[in-house]
Protein backbone atom coordinates (compact mmCIF):
# COMPACT_ATOMS: atom_id res chain seq x y z
CA UNK A 1 0.00 0.00 0.00
CA UNK A 2 2.78 2.28 1.60
CA UNK A 3 4.50 1.69 -2.19
CA UNK A 4 1.50 2.18 -4.00
CA UNK A 5 1.25 5.78 -2.76
CA UNK A 6 5.01 6.38 -3.43
CA UNK A 7 4.32 5.55 -6.76
CA UNK A 8 1.47 7.85 -7.04
CA UNK A 9 3.46 10.52 -5.54
CA UNK A 10 6.51 10.02 -7.63
CA UNK A 11 4.05 9.99 -10.99
CA UNK A 12 2.43 13.40 -9.81
CA UNK A 13 6.01 14.68 -9.27
CA UNK A 14 7.21 13.59 -12.31
CA UNK A 15 4.06 14.85 -14.40
CA UNK A 16 4.35 18.37 -13.12
CA UNK A 17 7.82 18.60 -13.79
CA UNK A 18 7.27 17.37 -17.76
CA UNK A 19 4.45 20.32 -18.16
CA UNK A 20 6.48 23.00 -17.12
CA UNK A 21 8.21 24.50 -19.60
CA UNK A 22 11.48 25.28 -21.03
CA UNK A 23 12.65 28.95 -21.40
CA UNK A 24 14.78 29.39 -24.34
CA UNK A 25 16.76 31.95 -24.69
CA UNK A 26 16.40 33.77 -28.21
CA UNK A 27 17.75 36.56 -30.49
CA UNK A 28 16.05 39.43 -32.18
CA UNK A 29 15.27 38.04 -35.41
CA UNK A 30 13.28 35.07 -34.03
CA UNK A 31 11.45 37.88 -31.63
CA UNK A 32 10.87 39.53 -35.20
CA UNK A 33 9.48 36.83 -36.64
CA UNK A 34 7.31 35.84 -33.44
CA UNK A 35 6.13 39.57 -33.89
CA UNK A 36 6.08 39.77 -38.23
CA UNK A 37 4.42 36.06 -38.77
CA UNK A 38 0.90 36.30 -39.59
CA UNK A 39 -1.90 35.02 -37.50
CA UNK A 40 -6.30 34.51 -37.61
CA UNK A 41 -6.05 35.14 -33.93
CA UNK A 42 -4.78 38.18 -31.57
CA UNK A 43 -1.45 38.23 -30.97
CA UNK A 44 -0.31 39.77 -27.49
CA UNK A 45 4.02 39.71 -26.82
CA UNK A 46 4.41 40.87 -23.24
CA UNK A 47 7.42 41.85 -21.98
CA UNK A 48 8.51 41.08 -18.57
CA UNK A 49 11.24 40.41 -16.33
CA UNK A 50 11.73 38.05 -13.06
CA UNK A 51 12.54 41.04 -10.63
CA UNK A 52 9.55 43.69 -12.07
CA UNK A 53 6.90 43.21 -9.42
CA UNK A 54 4.22 44.41 -11.48
CA UNK A 55 4.84 42.22 -14.24
CA UNK A 56 4.97 39.14 -12.52
CA UNK A 57 1.30 40.25 -10.97
CA UNK A 58 -0.28 40.87 -14.45
CA UNK A 59 0.79 37.67 -15.97
CA UNK A 60 -1.60 34.72 -14.73
CA UNK A 61 -4.28 37.30 -16.54
CA UNK A 62 -2.31 37.15 -19.75
CA UNK A 63 -1.41 33.47 -19.62
CA UNK A 64 -5.48 33.02 -18.68
CA UNK A 65 -6.40 34.25 -22.35
CA UNK A 66 -3.54 31.47 -23.70
CA UNK A 67 -5.26 28.60 -21.78
CA UNK A 68 -8.62 29.95 -23.03
CA UNK A 69 -7.81 30.10 -26.29
CA UNK A 70 -8.73 33.59 -26.66
CA UNK A 71 -5.63 34.86 -27.96
CA UNK A 72 -2.01 33.96 -29.00
CA UNK A 73 0.59 34.85 -26.10
CA UNK A 74 3.82 35.11 -25.98
CA UNK A 75 5.75 35.73 -22.48
CA UNK A 76 9.46 37.67 -23.50
CA UNK A 77 11.84 37.93 -20.25
CA UNK A 78 14.00 40.59 -20.44
CA UNK A 79 16.23 39.11 -17.74
CA UNK A 80 20.00 39.17 -18.03
CA UNK A 81 21.01 35.71 -19.81
CA UNK A 82 23.12 34.29 -17.13
CA UNK A 83 19.67 34.09 -15.13
CA UNK A 84 17.85 31.87 -17.55
CA UNK A 85 17.54 29.19 -14.77
CA UNK A 86 15.76 31.65 -12.77
CA UNK A 87 13.33 32.57 -15.14
CA UNK A 88 12.69 29.03 -15.90
CA UNK A 89 12.14 28.59 -12.24
CA UNK A 90 9.40 31.22 -11.50
CA UNK A 91 7.84 30.21 -15.32
CA UNK A 92 7.52 26.69 -13.19
CA UNK A 93 6.17 28.23 -9.75
CA UNK A 94 3.76 30.64 -11.26
CA UNK A 95 2.59 27.36 -13.71
CA UNK A 96 2.72 29.96 -16.83
CA UNK A 97 1.88 27.83 -19.96
CA UNK A 98 1.72 30.70 -22.27
CA UNK A 99 5.62 30.25 -24.36
CA UNK A 100 8.13 32.20 -22.80
CA UNK A 101 11.41 33.23 -24.09
CA UNK A 102 14.51 35.34 -22.99
CA UNK A 103 15.62 38.01 -25.26
CA UNK A 104 19.24 37.85 -25.43
CA UNK A 105 20.16 40.60 -26.70
CA UNK A 106 23.06 43.43 -25.03
CA UNK A 107 21.84 46.87 -27.30
CA UNK A 108 18.32 47.81 -25.46
CA UNK A 109 18.42 50.91 -27.14
CA UNK A 110 18.50 48.59 -30.73
CA UNK A 111 15.44 46.06 -29.94
CA UNK A 112 13.51 48.85 -28.01
CA UNK A 113 13.04 51.27 -31.00
CA UNK A 114 11.98 48.01 -33.52
CA UNK A 115 9.58 46.43 -30.78
CA UNK A 116 8.17 50.25 -30.57
CA UNK A 117 9.48 53.67 -30.97
CA UNK A 118 7.31 54.94 -28.55
CA UNK A 119 8.18 52.44 -25.95
CA UNK A 120 11.00 54.48 -23.28
CA UNK A 121 12.24 51.19 -21.88
CA UNK A 122 9.84 50.90 -18.87
CA UNK A 123 8.40 47.79 -18.26
CA UNK A 124 6.21 46.19 -17.76
CA UNK A 125 5.36 46.48 -21.35
CA UNK A 126 2.70 44.71 -24.12
CA UNK A 127 2.31 44.59 -27.87
CA UNK A 128 -0.80 43.53 -29.23
CA UNK A 129 -0.85 42.62 -32.93
CA UNK A 130 -4.48 41.95 -34.63
CA UNK A 131 -4.75 39.58 -36.93
CA UNK A 132 -4.94 42.32 -39.72
CA UNK A 133 -1.41 43.07 -38.59
CA UNK A 134 -2.03 46.25 -36.41
CA UNK A 135 0.25 47.05 -34.23
CA UNK A 136 -0.89 48.65 -30.24
CA UNK A 137 2.01 49.04 -27.45
CA UNK A 138 1.09 49.29 -24.29
CA UNK A 139 3.79 50.60 -21.89
CA UNK A 140 1.99 50.33 -18.30
CA UNK A 141 0.35 47.10 -16.42
CA UNK A 142 -2.91 45.58 -17.00
CA UNK A 143 -5.25 44.20 -14.37
CA UNK A 144 -7.46 41.50 -15.54
CA UNK A 145 -10.31 44.04 -16.24
CA UNK A 146 -8.18 46.15 -18.37
CA UNK A 147 -7.01 43.52 -20.51
CA UNK A 148 -10.20 41.93 -20.71
CA UNK A 149 -11.17 45.76 -22.27
CA UNK A 150 -8.40 46.05 -24.40
CA UNK A 151 -9.17 42.69 -26.21
CA UNK A 152 -12.63 43.38 -26.48
CA UNK A 153 -11.68 47.00 -27.84
CA UNK A 154 -9.15 45.53 -30.14
CA UNK A 155 -11.01 42.57 -31.43
CA UNK A 156 -13.60 45.34 -33.76
CA UNK A 157 -10.18 46.82 -34.89
CA UNK B 1 -19.23 91.88 -41.91
CA UNK B 2 -18.44 88.26 -43.59
CA UNK B 3 -14.56 88.76 -43.80
CA UNK B 4 -13.97 90.00 -40.64
CA UNK B 5 -16.41 87.03 -39.19
CA UNK B 6 -14.21 84.55 -41.38
CA UNK B 7 -10.85 85.95 -40.05
CA UNK B 8 -12.23 85.69 -36.50
CA UNK B 9 -13.08 82.23 -36.78
CA UNK B 10 -9.47 81.44 -38.53
CA UNK B 11 -7.83 82.93 -35.31
CA UNK B 12 -10.45 80.86 -33.08
CA UNK B 13 -9.11 78.13 -34.75
CA UNK B 14 -5.05 78.94 -34.87
CA UNK B 15 -5.39 79.67 -30.94
CA UNK B 16 -7.32 76.33 -30.15
CA UNK B 17 -4.53 74.59 -32.41
CA UNK B 18 -1.84 76.25 -30.57
CA UNK B 19 -3.34 75.79 -27.17
CA UNK B 20 -3.61 71.85 -28.06
CA UNK B 21 -0.56 71.43 -29.21
CA UNK B 22 0.79 72.97 -26.20
CA UNK B 23 -0.83 70.61 -23.98
CA UNK B 24 0.17 67.33 -26.05
CA UNK B 25 4.09 68.79 -25.68
CA UNK B 26 2.92 69.01 -21.85
CA UNK B 27 2.19 65.37 -21.97
CA UNK B 28 4.84 64.37 -23.73
CA UNK B 29 7.39 65.75 -21.15
CA UNK B 30 11.33 67.00 -22.46
CA UNK B 31 12.81 66.31 -25.38
CA UNK B 32 16.17 67.04 -26.47
CA UNK B 33 16.81 70.72 -26.92
CA UNK B 34 13.98 71.99 -25.43
CA UNK B 35 14.24 74.27 -22.28
CA UNK B 36 13.72 72.44 -18.77
CA UNK B 37 12.18 73.99 -15.78
CA UNK B 38 13.43 74.08 -12.36
CA UNK B 39 11.94 72.48 -9.60
CA UNK B 40 11.96 72.78 -5.60
CA UNK B 41 11.55 69.54 -4.05
CA UNK B 42 12.51 68.21 -0.62
CA UNK B 43 16.05 66.39 0.06
CA UNK B 44 16.87 63.38 2.63
CA UNK B 45 18.45 66.20 4.92
CA UNK B 46 15.64 68.15 5.32
CA UNK B 47 16.20 70.78 3.62
CA UNK B 48 14.74 71.83 -0.08
CA UNK B 49 17.01 72.12 -3.04
CA UNK B 50 16.49 74.20 -6.03
CA UNK B 51 18.63 74.30 -9.14
CA UNK B 52 18.48 78.25 -9.09
CA UNK B 53 20.49 77.66 -5.88
CA UNK B 54 23.37 76.56 -8.30
CA UNK B 55 24.95 79.04 -9.22
CA UNK B 56 28.62 77.96 -10.05
CA UNK B 57 27.41 74.57 -11.98
CA UNK B 58 27.68 74.59 -15.82
CA UNK B 59 24.62 72.01 -15.65
CA UNK B 60 22.51 69.06 -13.86
CA UNK B 61 22.50 65.19 -14.40
CA UNK B 62 18.89 64.40 -13.10
CA UNK B 63 18.25 61.28 -12.50
CA UNK B 64 15.13 59.88 -11.83
CA UNK B 65 16.18 56.84 -9.79
CA UNK B 66 14.46 55.08 -6.54
CA UNK B 67 15.40 52.55 -3.57
CA UNK B 68 13.82 49.68 -4.58
CA UNK B 69 14.03 49.21 -8.33
CA UNK B 70 16.57 46.03 -9.66
CA UNK B 71 18.02 48.61 -12.47
CA UNK B 72 18.37 51.67 -10.07
CA UNK B 73 20.32 49.52 -7.64
CA UNK B 74 22.34 47.91 -10.46
CA UNK B 75 23.29 51.87 -11.06
CA UNK B 76 23.18 53.33 -7.65
CA UNK B 77 27.29 53.07 -7.73
CA UNK B 78 27.48 54.11 -10.96
CA UNK B 79 25.58 57.36 -10.23
CA UNK B 80 27.75 58.04 -7.19
CA UNK B 81 31.19 57.93 -9.10
CA UNK B 82 29.26 60.21 -12.19
CA UNK B 83 28.87 62.72 -8.90
CA UNK B 84 32.36 62.04 -7.81
CA UNK B 85 33.59 62.61 -10.75
CA UNK B 86 31.43 65.51 -12.65
CA UNK B 87 30.32 67.67 -9.35
CA UNK B 88 33.82 69.13 -9.24
CA UNK B 89 33.57 69.69 -13.12
CA UNK B 90 30.34 71.87 -12.77
CA UNK B 91 27.78 68.87 -13.59
CA UNK B 92 26.29 67.24 -10.39
CA UNK B 93 24.24 64.84 -9.69
CA UNK B 94 20.41 65.52 -8.49
CA UNK B 95 18.73 62.33 -8.00
CA UNK B 96 15.06 62.50 -7.75
CA UNK B 97 12.64 59.61 -6.19
CA UNK B 98 8.91 60.25 -7.90
CA UNK B 99 7.31 56.60 -7.15
CA UNK B 100 4.03 57.18 -5.31
CA UNK B 101 5.00 55.54 -1.73
CA UNK B 102 1.27 53.55 -1.40
CA UNK B 103 2.25 51.64 -3.97
CA UNK B 104 6.26 51.50 -3.19
CA UNK B 105 6.52 51.92 0.56
CA UNK B 106 10.37 51.20 0.34
CA UNK B 107 10.40 54.44 -1.63
CA UNK B 108 9.38 56.73 1.67
CA UNK B 109 11.67 59.37 2.59
CA UNK B 110 12.79 58.10 5.65
CA UNK B 111 13.82 54.83 3.45
CA UNK B 112 15.62 57.49 1.38
CA UNK B 113 17.56 58.32 4.06
CA UNK B 114 18.46 55.15 5.46
CA UNK B 115 20.22 54.43 1.59
CA UNK B 116 21.66 57.81 0.72
CA UNK B 117 22.89 57.44 4.44
CA UNK B 118 24.30 54.30 4.13
CA UNK B 119 25.43 54.18 0.28
CA UNK B 120 27.27 57.83 1.18
CA UNK B 121 25.46 59.52 -1.06
CA UNK B 122 27.16 62.64 -2.45
CA UNK B 123 24.20 64.27 -3.74
CA UNK B 124 20.60 65.27 -3.03
CA UNK B 125 18.22 62.83 -3.22
CA UNK B 126 15.28 64.42 -3.58
CA UNK B 127 11.41 63.27 -3.21
CA UNK B 128 8.78 64.36 -5.53
CA UNK B 129 5.91 63.49 -3.92
CA UNK B 130 3.37 65.01 -6.46
CA UNK B 131 5.14 63.60 -9.31
CA UNK B 132 5.18 67.11 -10.74
CA UNK B 133 9.11 67.14 -11.79
CA UNK B 134 8.34 63.85 -13.19
CA UNK B 135 5.58 64.49 -15.28
CA UNK B 136 7.00 67.71 -16.50
CA UNK B 137 10.23 65.71 -17.79
CA UNK B 138 8.28 63.44 -18.95
CA UNK B 139 10.06 60.69 -17.25
CA UNK B 140 8.71 56.91 -17.37
CA UNK B 141 11.29 54.37 -15.68
CA UNK B 142 14.23 54.55 -13.10
CA UNK B 143 16.53 54.83 -13.62
CA UNK B 144 16.05 58.01 -16.00
CA UNK B 145 18.58 60.62 -16.77
CA UNK B 146 18.49 63.87 -18.02
CA UNK B 147 21.84 65.81 -19.08
CA UNK B 148 20.77 69.74 -18.69
CA UNK B 149 23.35 72.64 -19.88
CA UNK B 150 23.26 75.82 -18.45
CA UNK B 151 22.43 78.75 -21.20
CA UNK B 152 22.50 82.03 -19.71
CA UNK B 153 19.51 81.50 -16.96
CA UNK B 154 17.98 78.44 -19.16
CA UNK B 155 18.29 74.92 -19.18
CA UNK B 156 18.92 73.01 -22.00
CA UNK B 157 18.45 69.53 -22.46
CA UNK B 158 20.92 68.08 -24.47
CA UNK B 159 21.17 63.97 -23.29
CA UNK B 160 17.91 61.51 -22.19
CA UNK B 161 18.23 57.60 -21.37
CA UNK B 162 20.41 55.79 -20.49
CA UNK B 163 23.46 55.73 -18.09
CA UNK B 164 25.64 53.49 -20.27
CA UNK B 165 25.13 50.35 -22.39
CA UNK B 166 25.53 47.88 -19.75
CA UNK B 167 23.15 47.47 -16.47
CA UNK B 168 24.04 44.16 -15.82
CA UNK B 169 27.44 44.22 -15.47
CA UNK B 170 29.80 47.42 -14.88
CA UNK B 171 32.53 45.68 -16.46
CA UNK B 172 31.32 44.84 -19.50
CA UNK B 173 30.21 49.15 -20.12
CA UNK B 174 31.43 49.87 -23.97
CA UNK B 175 29.54 53.01 -23.94
CA UNK B 176 29.58 55.46 -21.46
CA UNK B 177 26.55 57.43 -22.80
CA UNK B 178 25.93 60.18 -19.97
CA UNK B 179 30.24 60.88 -19.70
CA UNK B 180 30.34 61.25 -23.31
CA UNK B 181 27.55 63.85 -22.90
CA UNK B 182 28.99 65.93 -20.05
CA UNK B 183 32.36 65.48 -21.63
CA UNK B 184 31.36 66.90 -25.09
CA UNK B 185 29.45 69.81 -23.40
CA UNK B 186 32.60 70.68 -20.85
CA UNK B 187 34.52 70.81 -24.76
CA UNK B 188 32.01 73.28 -25.72
CA UNK B 189 30.37 71.25 -28.34
CA UNK B 190 27.08 69.13 -28.47
CA UNK B 191 27.17 65.33 -27.37
CA UNK B 192 27.45 63.03 -30.30
CA UNK B 193 24.57 60.93 -29.01
CA UNK B 194 21.49 62.84 -27.25
CA UNK B 195 19.43 59.59 -26.79
CA UNK B 196 19.61 56.01 -25.64
CA UNK B 197 16.86 53.92 -24.26
CA UNK B 198 17.04 51.11 -21.46
CA UNK B 199 14.89 48.92 -19.79
CA UNK B 200 14.00 50.50 -16.32
CA UNK B 201 11.21 49.77 -14.14
CA UNK B 202 7.89 51.83 -14.88
CA UNK B 203 7.66 55.08 -12.53
CA UNK B 204 4.58 53.92 -9.63
CA UNK B 205 2.46 56.27 -10.60
CA UNK B 206 -0.46 57.62 -8.05
CA UNK B 207 -3.85 56.57 -9.22
CA UNK B 208 -5.48 59.18 -10.96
Amino acid sequence: MKAFFIAIILCIGLSSQAAAQDVKAIKLPELDKLISESSDELRIINFWASWCGPCIKEMPHFDKLHTENKAEVYFISLDFPRQLEKVAKLVAKKEIKAPTYLLDEKDADQYIQKIDNNWSGAIPATLFITPSGKRYFYESAFTEEELNATIEKLSTK
Amino acid sequence: MKKSMLLITGLLVTVAVLFVNAMESENDGLEVGDVATGFELPNVDGKMVSLDSYKDAKGFVVIFTCNTCPYAKLYEQRIIELDKKYSGKGFPVIAINPNDISKQPGDAMEKMKERSSAKGYTFPYLRDDEQNVARAYGATKTPHVYVLNKEGNKLRVEYIGAIDDSPSEEADVSKTYVEDAINALLDGKKPAVTSKRAIGCTIKWKDA
